[in-house]
């Protein structure tokens, strides 16, 4: 994972202070399971679990039905994130991930989109502070400023972030595709 | 944190086995509450963050709820105590300072996994997360009130026993 610049003159202070102020999707409660799946307690609204997600979420003794960190995206935002901020693509995917104190994702990698042939992009949104942890493989990124940029050399590296903190965490993922 | 060394062949499979089959005492909503103004303080930044101490962040293990006894050889005749934490895949631990730390005389704390290192097994001190550790490795704090935590993140439960000398 390679440092690329700091961004944060790019991004809408608008959109961020949406971000802290408001309740994203409750994740992955809020995603749907997909057909065949058996889960009872799935909420009826939401997106549907791709296979990474189905895999993130039914591992060890995670729940589908946890809440462990918020998410936005153009469903719930009406801030484009992406705007300004297209790195090495020509089109691209965005999500903002909101992570409260305790709240965290687990170990994982992102099949789906690498078989895709993307490029994963990780954009800091508020400050480090200690218990904010990004770890890519066996780094750990700490100390960061609001909009400093990341690029994953690998798109299918092992990678998660979490917050053991006092204050919100978050962070923006941006994922690249070529034509 | 400083290298002791490794005393893998001093960790006994049954306590392991023991720890993994017992709850444990499930902190903060079980166990001991505030006894110092340092853990008071800590209590209430956790609260004003949003933790709930109510809630069960990770599992607990010291001579009063398992069989066995602790008598890490490296302590060397002095006054210790110890106890185990247990994290099933998503607990954590805030970060945070021992409160003992801040009123025992010289005060000395250590860090020893009870297994092989795995991913998501993650124990932060100062800004770092260590990892590649390996079962019965002992770590010691520079500073016994250095800020540290934990989360597992992983799909395993997650072993520690802490070891704290004073004089």
């Amino acid at each position: 994972m390679r440092f690329r610049e700091n961004v944060i003159g790019r991004i809408d202070p608008e959109a961020i202070k949406f971000v802290k102020e408001n309740q994203g999707f409750l994740l992955p409660r809020d995603l749907k399971l997909p057909e065949g799946v058996k889960e009872n307690d799935i909420t009826e609204d939401g997106w549907i679990l791709n296979a990474d997600e189905l895999q993130w979420y039914t591992s060890g003794s995670y729940k589908p039905t946890q809440v462990i960190m918020e998410g936005f995206d153009s469903n719930n935002c009406s801030y484009d994130f992406a705007k300004d901020l297209l790195l090495d693509g020509d089109r691209c995917e965005w999500l903002v991930i909101k992570m409260h104190p305790g709240q965290y994702m687990p170990w994982h990698r992102d099949l789906t989109p690498a078989d895709n042939g993307c490029t994963t992009h990780w954009i800091m949104l508020t400050d480090w502070e200690p218990g904010h942890l990004f770890v890519y493989e066996k780094k750990t990124i700490s100390h960061y400023k609001a909009g400093d940029a990341y690029t994953f050399d690998d798109a299918y590296a092992w990678h998660t972030g979490c917050n053991i903190g006092y204050n919100v965490r978050i962070n923006l993922q941006i994922r690249t595709y070529k034509k | 944190m400083k290298y002791i060394g490794n005393f893998k062949d001093w960790i006994k499979q049954e306590w392991i086995d023991e720890l993994l089959s017992s709850k444990g005492m499930g902190r903060f909503k079980e166990g001991p509450q505030p006894d110092s103004p340092v853990m008071q303080a800590q209590w209430v930044k956790a609260v004003k963050a949003g933790y709930n101490l109510e809630t069960e962040y990770f599992y607990m293990f010291d001579k009063s709820n398992v069989s066995f006894k602790i008598d890490p050889p490296w302590c060397n005749g002095k006054n210790f105590h110890w106890w185990i934490t247990k994290m099933l895949p998503g607990n954590c631990m805030p970060i945070h300072t021992d409160p003992h730390t801040e009123y025992e005389s010289n005060s000395q704390r250590y860090w020893v996994p009870l297994q092989d290192y795995q991913n998501g097994h993650w124990f932060v001190y100062n800004d770092v997360v260590i990892t590649d550790y390996t079962a019965g490795d002992v770590y010691q704090y520079d500073d016994s009130r250095d800020p540290h935590g934990a989360i597992n993140v992983g799909i395993t439960p997650r072993l520690i026993l802490q070891v704290s000398t004073s004089e």
